[in-house]
């Protein structure tokens, strides 16, 4: 087996037929590179001015070993030759001597007869007919293929069209015609008519410094200056100007129309905002033209050529259903045919800072210490001290001994007074966080012959995080081979992608407990902490008369031994085989096929050593009454969690393809059919009394409760669980674009999804999903006269995509959770009541461009403005609890979401020293237009963590109860349908909407970002500015119901109001006991904690010192490139005065980071 | 010339490609199809129609519709509203009343004419319809299944618990949300809509009183015919025993005393175990076992109100000293039902629902003894009553402490059963429904409370002794809301 999990003996069971996938594809890729050039033929050298015929026959004759058959009459007939040529081959060479000579030849297997040519009438004919086909290929400056270009015979109507590959091929040319060959951008080119024209390297049009885009939709790649559509290109060069592990933090402000929201540790994207309230809003993910539904940050970003974004209904209606939030297209690298072998080597180490830990605010010790003794004194412990075995903090703990006498006031006071200049931060600082290291290494080797082109890389990344202990690794593989067969009328090709990657955490999180605890003493020894909800340090010192195991937690003891930690392994692969057949000249047909598969074991070992698993065996264990001995129904030993989910998808896809162009109509169309299976599976199991040395361990009863050591309670064991879910679809898709002389472009799509998420009834009719676009290239119209202008073009399109939300069926439908009854039986609940009219979401999509580009491309960009209207969006409608449920969810929801997607290039300086500047600028504001459910009180409009659709308003509304200030007593003031009110348990319940202060989106409205770049021979610097305007944010308050049963993680203790007058400095209420849950959720929910989120931040900034052949003659390689890049550089400006960066509200920022690389190209 | 040739060419091209399109289609989906199921092992027919996940269940079979009734949560809870209205709670102090967090706790406290002051979906009237949906739910799927002896005996078992399920729901909400039961007028007292069928599409008015209390014994009927008669130890599943219970404590309710009476003979008859308090800890917070010998259908107050909980933590509530002071010194009942805190002041421990801190209200033989006893007062059987009576006391008393009652005059002993029925179902959600009959038979309960310096009162036969229908449930079905 090829999979194996080292160390542990755990086999991946791969299907059998994958591995033999698997193999056959590294076969032909091997047996494909080595026939790479394998290809020679007799070359001819020949250097004669005004040679006798007959000599220079012989020449060749001598040269290439050809025989030849004439006459010695028909010699003399011959006229003298001039001729210059070097290793051309013998058809060049006889075809140059017989040039202007009244004889002809033919050639037949290595002989050449000569005849003298015969004029009949016939002859004459079928010299009008005599014809050749003509071969090639059109391609950029930087060589990549030009699609869509093309190609006429100049005089005549013939004319075709290259294809995906640049490539293009005409029958019956006449061998003296002139080919003229054109593409947008592009300063058109005339040739000779030959057989095989190899690469024609078209030029750009003066003054544009880009090539002309080609986007993939996934299906096909369109010219972009022939697409109706709204695409966005983020080409290699943007792609790869940051630094990272992965490929989606890559996008961040690179591009329009994309928003990329880095809050906490999540990072979510989303295209042209928000068009669903509850299904999914995630954009779909394409890549190597099939959705990847996997885990994206297997991918290696060196793998990727380019992405494009399919932001519109023409761009992305292609992929249907799932194509309602956009689409992003990854194109990864393959080969170039014609090409000799490049080995490109890229390299780089990251750094970046530790956590800042004192970036949340939190009360100081002494102040919890303070807040504890003012507990104290009201009693509140009094409880708990009672209860022996429950915890207790220090600080209570001297209190109470200075209560019961056994230690003196300044005894007391003196202990306390320690306590308070300790702060756990500090330690957790020294012990818990280091700087991380990521290192990316990345290798691949490309190029091609004229019938195949290969690209092969391997990639591995090491990234040690800033947490102590925590650290993974990636390796990548990805080999791809193309190749003709069948007179170039078959092309086949494979794709094979491996990873795999690990994760290891050492070490169970510390969730701090008490600001002045430490979890090491001076010399660095782990010492014992107090966990909430845990046992008091008295009881665990005693550890039940010595009969039970050490009962302390040392977190710092598990961190460095690793007593507690988790293994994660994910293994992942690709395979995706085509083929494409010329069935005859417009028409091909497609097949693709993919298979992925990807698994990921995870161990999560607890040795005896660790907290968890002494815990456990303690709490479970008791004393025989008749023996007197300790048992422990729970065995000795550590616990072992192990746990595996897999994905596999299949998918397959046939495809017709027509291309056509006549004379100035050019008609390009696809049609398909797509069968699709995504399928996920997932098991957790759970061994006790694990010997890792013996591999052993011993039962448990699942379903026991074991009553608890101390009172009252019961432990359980985790239950092992399982579970599975499979998506199934079927698709038939339609895209077709006509263009008349490159002026007027028409396109239209359709597509049918049907899939087993909804039920039969919903299946039936699928859901259909249509586009039609139009594109006005302006400056081609003769009336246009702005000769400053390069290009106008105006676009628009409408048309509808789809979301899917995989929550909801059609039927009744129950869920059973793995819990059961107090009776111990196994029950259900009803999830889902029957809806037998459940559809599709649907979102109808209005996009109107302009594409210009003026003073020689000094200036050029698009404009566009789009409206989204979501449809038949599922959301839950009340209905009369007396039917058993509260909410019908169904297709009840509509919203609207506006925007306008705003890239201008411009080029500021463009001498030696040149400038340039690219600005993004996007707006997307939605509203929820129909919703008919109950928003809910005013309570659940504020603590809406999710989104709470209130018609009219934004999805995600940022609302606060109106502030009145604090009264004289320290009281916060609120209203009660518009009157100044203290009822704060009715201002909460309350259903007055205007009682409430609305102030926006909690989602950027405006946003994008500036980059400049500056480059001067060889050296080159960006930087990234970018910028989130029209949001809010909501800030943590104080909450003294939180604080006193512990939580001391809150801003703003220290400006309470403790004296009459406060109210005129402060808004944070005084401290009362007991604390009063209502008032402090009124406060936390009024409007003194809503700033705005707008910012301009300084995103990153990258130098790369670029050398080159054209540079340094003597480099040893073709392309040497040093880079460092640096990002999380702060903000330069926010409107926010409580943060210092807006987006980080809990927890730490990202740390800065910088990185160093290199890359060599040989 | 050449250019009619070509365009020959052309149309022959052209001709060609319009038939062989439809063939390469076709050829195409086959390919597509072909390619894509060489990877699979199984069958492809259905393929549109396959389960999406595992954790769905479309309810089709015995176990599955089983599944749907052990549902505790569903089925499990009655309505937390007669135990905020009666007399078995104060709030430790104003503070604490001003704190609560949900407002039906605060107005219903004080009967307020509007009780939900705005809050919706507060549980009391919808938790009962869910567990009616389900039971309809389960009718509906059953009766789609074939009967066969195998399953026969599973059938009927599941057939009579949804059955029994649905008029335990419907019980407890015409006790709350229709006036005390009225002979005379049943046929035009409103009582509650009643849902036969799983249908969501469909709106039911309000029934009439008799309407209800007909449904409701024609599905204990049903439960009674189809369920076993011997005692099951999940005491979620009813048997015929519970259901001669329920039947009992409804034909009280109703003041059917007669036919309330053979209900708990008929129960008695098939169990009448009683729980010996001798055995129970006093000290222990939960006193009881998950299954208590006396228990025989268990259900508890969901646990919405942080004043209902049943832990010596809850420090909002004192039970009334009124209360408290009925005790007997020697009466274990005292210490087993309540902790007392360090204050004098007393609060609930766990009943017979063990586990939970949510008060247990469901269906127990000491509360059939008492309706055995209440019953025979009622027709002048002082001997039978005093021995039900005496039965179930002397196994609350410390053993040989206890002195038999013996009281001859049936009105007092009638009193005095119903001091004991307080006594001992306290905190068991009947308080309520037992001042609106007795109120109803003139015994002439007045409720007062008093807060911050206000006395609040409730005269017997006030109409707000009938709770408000949710205002969400009104706006959306339009149904008629009670008179309060």
């Amino acid at each position: 087996m090829i999979f194996t999990h080292p160390g542990h003996g755990h086999h991946v069971h791969w299907p059998k037929q994958i591995v033999r996938i698997m193999k056959l594809c590294i076969l032909i890729m091997t047996t494909l590179l080595l026939q790479v050039s394998a290809v020679t033929k007799a070359q001819i050298t020949l250097s004669e001015k005004n040679a006798p015929f007959e000599k220079v026959i012989r020449s060749i004759k001598k040269q290439s070993g050809y025989d030849f058959f004439y006459n010695g009459h028909d010699m003399q007939k011959a006229h003298p030759v001039t001729l210059n040529l070097r290793n051309v081959s013998i058809e060049e060479a006889l075809k140059a001597c017989f040039e202007g000579q009244e004889l002809s030849y033919t050639i037949d297997e290595k002989t050449v007869v000569i005849k003298e040519k015969t004029l009949s009438f016939m002859n004459k004919v079928a010299q009008i007919f005599q014809s050749i086909e003509v071969k090639g290929r059109v391609v950029g400056d930087k060589g990549s293929p030009l699609p869509g270009a093309s190609i006429k015979v100049k005089g005549t109507d013939v004319t075709t069209i290259s294809n995906s590959d640049g490539e293009f091929s005409l029958s019956r040319v006449d061998e003296k015609a002139v080919l003229v060959i054109s593409f947008i951008g592009y300063e058109s080119k005339e040739l000779n008519a030959a057989k095989d024209l190899g690469n024609i390297v078209m030029d750009l049009t003066t003054g544009r410094l880009e090539e002309i885009a080609i986007v993939s939709t996934g299906y096909e790649f369109v010219p972009k200056e022939r697409a109706t559509g709204s695409f966005t290109l983020i080409d290699n060069k943007t792609f790869n100007r940051s630094v990272s592990p992965d490929i989606i933090s890559r996008l961040n402000s690179v591009t329009n129309g994309l928003l990329y929201q880095q809050e906490g540790l999540g990072t979510t994207l989303s295209v042209r905002g928000r068009s669903t309230l509850f299904s999914n809003a995630k954009p779909l993910i394409v890549i190597d033209n099939f959705p990847f539904d996997g885990d994206i940050s297997t991918i290696n970003p060196n793998d990727i050529e380019n992405v494009t974004i399919l932001k519109d209904a023409a761009a992305a209606a292609i992929w249907g259903t799932r194509a309602g939030n956009g689409v992003i297209v990854f194109t990864t690298k393959s080969g170039k045919y014609n090409q000799p072998t490049s080995i490109t080597i890229n390299s780089n180490i990251t750094v970046g800072g530790k956590p800042d830990l004192y970036y949340e605010k939190q009360l100081t010790s002494s102040e919890v210490i303070d807040v504890e003794k003012f507990l104290f004194n009201q009693g509140v412990y009094t409880g708990t001290i009672n209860t022996n075995y429950m915890v207790i903090s220090p600080v209570v703990d001297i209190l109470q001994k200075q209560k019961l006498g056994t230690l003196t006031t300044s005894q007391a006071n003196a202990a306390i007074d320690v306590l308070r200049g300790l702060n756990i931060r500090d330690q957790l600082n020294q012990y818990y966080y280091r700087q991380s290291v990521n290192q990316q290494y990345n290798l691949n080797i490309s190029g091609g012959s004229k019938i195949n082109k290969y690209f092969l890389s391997g990639g591995y990344d090491r990234n040690s995080s800033s947490n102590v202990g925590q650290s993974n690794d990636r390796f990548t593989f990805k080999g791809n081979n193309q190749f003709k067969l069948m007179k170039e009328k078959l092309i086949i090709s494979t794709d094979f992608t491996f990873n795999s990657s690990s994760r290891d955490i050492k070490g169970s999180a510390y969730n701090k407990f008490l600001p002045y605890e430490q979890i090491a003493d001076e010399s660095g020894s782990a010492l014992p902490v107090l966990i909430r909800g845990g046992l008091r340090a008295s009881f665990t010192d005693d550890v039940g008369g010595g009969l039970l195991l050490d009962w302390k937690y040392r977190p710092l003891d598990e961190l460095r031994n690793g007593y507690a930690s988790r293994l994660e392994k994910n293994l992942g692969f690709r395979v995706n085989l085509g083929a494409e057949y010329k069935v005859f000249e417009p028409l091909s047909v497609s097949l693709n096929y993919q298979y992925y598969g990807a698994s990921t074991l995870g161990e999560s070992p607890r040795t005896i050593e660790s907290f968890e698993a002494r815990n456990l065996i303690n709490s479970a264990s008791y004393i025989d009454q008749t023996t007197g001995l300790l048992v422990r129904p729970i065995p000795y030993g550590g616990i072992l969690g192990k746990d595996n989910s897999t994905f596999n998808a299949k998918a397959a896809r046939g495809q017709l393809n027509f291309n056509k162009l006549l004379a100035d109509h050019e008609i390009t169309a696809i049609a398909g059919y797509e069968v699709r299976q995504d399928k996920t599976a997932n098991y957790e199991t759970t061994l006790y009394g694990y010997n890792p040395d013996r591999a052993s361990s011993s039962p448990v009863d699942q379903t026991a409760e074991f009553p608890n050591y101390f009172i009252p309670g019961a432990s359980s064991v985790n239950p092992n669980t399982q579970g599975w879910a499979v998506d199934n679809s079927v698709s038939y898709y339609f895209n077709a674009s006509y263009a008349f002389r490159t002026k007027y472009v028409l396109s239209g799509s359709y597509r049918k999804d049907e899939s087993n998420l909804f039920g039969v009834k919903a299946n039936q009719k699928g859901v259909p999903l249509w586009s039609g676009g139009l594109l006005w290239n302006l400056h081609k119209e003769a009336f246009f006269k702005l000769p400053w202008v390069d290009k106008l073009a105006l676009r628009a399109t409408l048309g509808y995509n789809g979301n899917v939300n995989k929550n909801i069926t059609a039927y009744l439908t129950a869920q059973s959770l793995n819990t059961v009854n107090l009776y111990q039986q196994n029950y259900s609940t009803i999830i889902n009541a029957p809806n037998e009219n459940l559809r599709w979401e649907r979102v109808r999509n209005v996009n109107l461009g302009i594409d210009f580009s003026v003073f020689q491309g000094r200036l050029s960009g698009s404009v566009e403005l789009f409206d989204k209207r979501g449809f038949d969006l599922i959301g839950s409608n009340p209905i009369a609890p007396q039917v058993g449920q509260v909410l019908y969810t169904g297709n009840v929801a509509s919203t609207k979401t506006r925007g306008i997607d705003v890239q201008i290039n411009s080029v500021n300086v463009n001498q030696k020293f040149k400038w340039l500047t690219t600005l993004i600028f996007n707006t997307a504001k939605d509203e929820v237009t129909n919703y008919q459910d109950y928003t809910g009180n005013n309570e659940s409009i504020i603590s809406a963590n999710g989104i709470n659709p209130i018609v009219g308003f934004p999805i995600n509304s940022m609302f606060a109860y109106r502030w009145g200030g604090l009264d004289q007593n320290g009281n916060p003031k609120g209203f009660l349908n518009g009157v100044s009110s203290v009822d704060y348990t009715s201002i909460r319940q309350s259903f007055n909407i205007k009682d409430l202060d609305f102030y926006g989106s909690k989602i950027p409205t405006i946003y994008g970002s500036v980059r400049n770049t500056f480059s001067y021979k060889f050296v080159e610097l960006s930087f990234t500015i970018g910028y989130k305007y029209g949001y809010y944010i909501r800030k943590s308050a104080l909450n003294y119901t939180s604080l006193y049963a512990g939580a001391f993680n809150q801003p703003d203790f220290e400006r309470r109001w403790q004296n009459p007058g406060d109210e005129l400095k402060t808004d944070v209420p005084k401290m009362i006991y007991p604390s009063n849950n209502s008032s402090d959720s009124y406060y936390n929910g009024a409007s003194v904690h809503i700033e705005k989120g707008d910012q301009i931040r300084f995103q990153d900034i990258q130098l790369n010192f670029n050398l080159n052949r054209q540079l340094i003659r003597s480099l040893p390689l073709s392309n040497l490139s040093i880079y460092a890049y640096a990002t999380n550089l702060g903000l330069i400006w926010k409107s926010s005065k409580t943060f210092a960066d807006p987006d980080v509200r809990y927890g730490s920022p990202y740390p800065f980071s910088c990185s160093f690389g290199l890359k060599t190209i040989f | 010339m050449a250019r009619h040739i070509l365009l020959v060419v052309h149309l022959v091209l052209r001709q060609f490609f319009k038939t062989s399109i439809m063939k390469i289609s076709k050829f195409i989906k086959l390919c597509s199809f072909i390619v894509f199921f060489l990877t699979f092992s199984s069958c492809k027919k259905n393929f549109l129609d396959e389960k999406p996940n595992s954790a769905i269940i479309l309810p089709t079979t015995l176990d599955e519709f089983q599944m749907l009734m052990e549902n505790m949560t569903v089925h499990g809870f009655t309505i937390n509203l007669p135990l905020l209205s009666s007399d078995e709670l104060e709030y430790i102090n104003y503070d604490t009343y001003l704190a609560l967090r949900q407002n039906v706790a605060k107005n219903t406290y004080i009967w307020n004419k509007d009780i939900f002051g705005g809050e919706i979906n507060t549980g009391d009237w919808n938790n009962q319809y869910t567990s009616i949906f389900y039971a309809n739910n389960v009718i509906a799927g059953l009766s789609k299944i074939p009967r066969t002896p195998e399953n026969d005996k599973k059938w009927k078992f599941l057939f009579g618990w949804a059955h029994y399920c649905r008029a335990f729901a419907y019980f407890d909400l015409v006790k709350n949300f229709s006036p005390p039961y009225d002979l005379k007028n049943a046929k035009t007292l409103l009582g509650v809509p009643l849902r036969l069928n799983p249908s969501i599409d469909e709106i039911m008015p309000r029934s009439t009183q008799e309407q209800t209390y007909d449904r409701i014994f024609t599905d204990l009927d049903i439960a009674l015919n189809n369920l076993e008669p011997a005692m099951s130890l999940n005491k979620n599943q009813p048997t015929k025993i519970t259901c001669y219970a329920l039947g009992a404590r409804i034909y009280l309710s109703m003041g059917e005393f007669i036919k309330s009476e053979t209900y708990a003979d008929n129960c008695l008859t098939l169990y009448n175990k009683l729980t010996d308090y001798n055995a129970i800890s006093l000290t222990d917070a939960n006193p009881f076992r998950t299954i208590d010998t006396e228990l025989l259908y268990h259900t508890t107050a969901p646990g919405v109100y942080t004043s209902l909980t049943v832990t010596t933590a809850n420090n909002n509530i004192n039970i009334p000293q009124r209360l408290i002071s009925l005790y007997n010194t020697n009466d274990l009942r005292l210490p087993i039902y309540f902790a007392r805190r360090a204050n004098g002041t007393y609060v609930r421990k766990r009943g017979y629902q063990r586990s939970g801190s949510y008060t247990s209200t469901g269906l127990a033989t000491d509360e059939i003894y008492l309706i055995k006893a209440e019953c025979a007062a009622r027709r002048d059987d002082v001997a039978t009553s005093t021995k039900y009576l005496n039965d179930l006391l002397v196994k609350r008393f410390k053993t040989g402490t206890f002195a038999p009652i013996n009281i001859t005059d049936p009105s007092l002993l009638l009193d005095k059963v119903l001091e004991e029925r307080q006594k001992e179902l306290i905190w068991r959600g009947l308080r309520w429904d037992d001042i609106r009959r007795l109120n109803k038979l003139g015994a002439n309960f007045t409720l007062s409370r008093l807060l911050n310096g206000v006395t609040y009162a409730l005269l017997p036969n006030d109409v707000r002794f009938t709770f408000p229908i949710p205002d969400n449930e009104l706006m959306l079905s339009g149904i008629q809301q009670n008179i309060r």
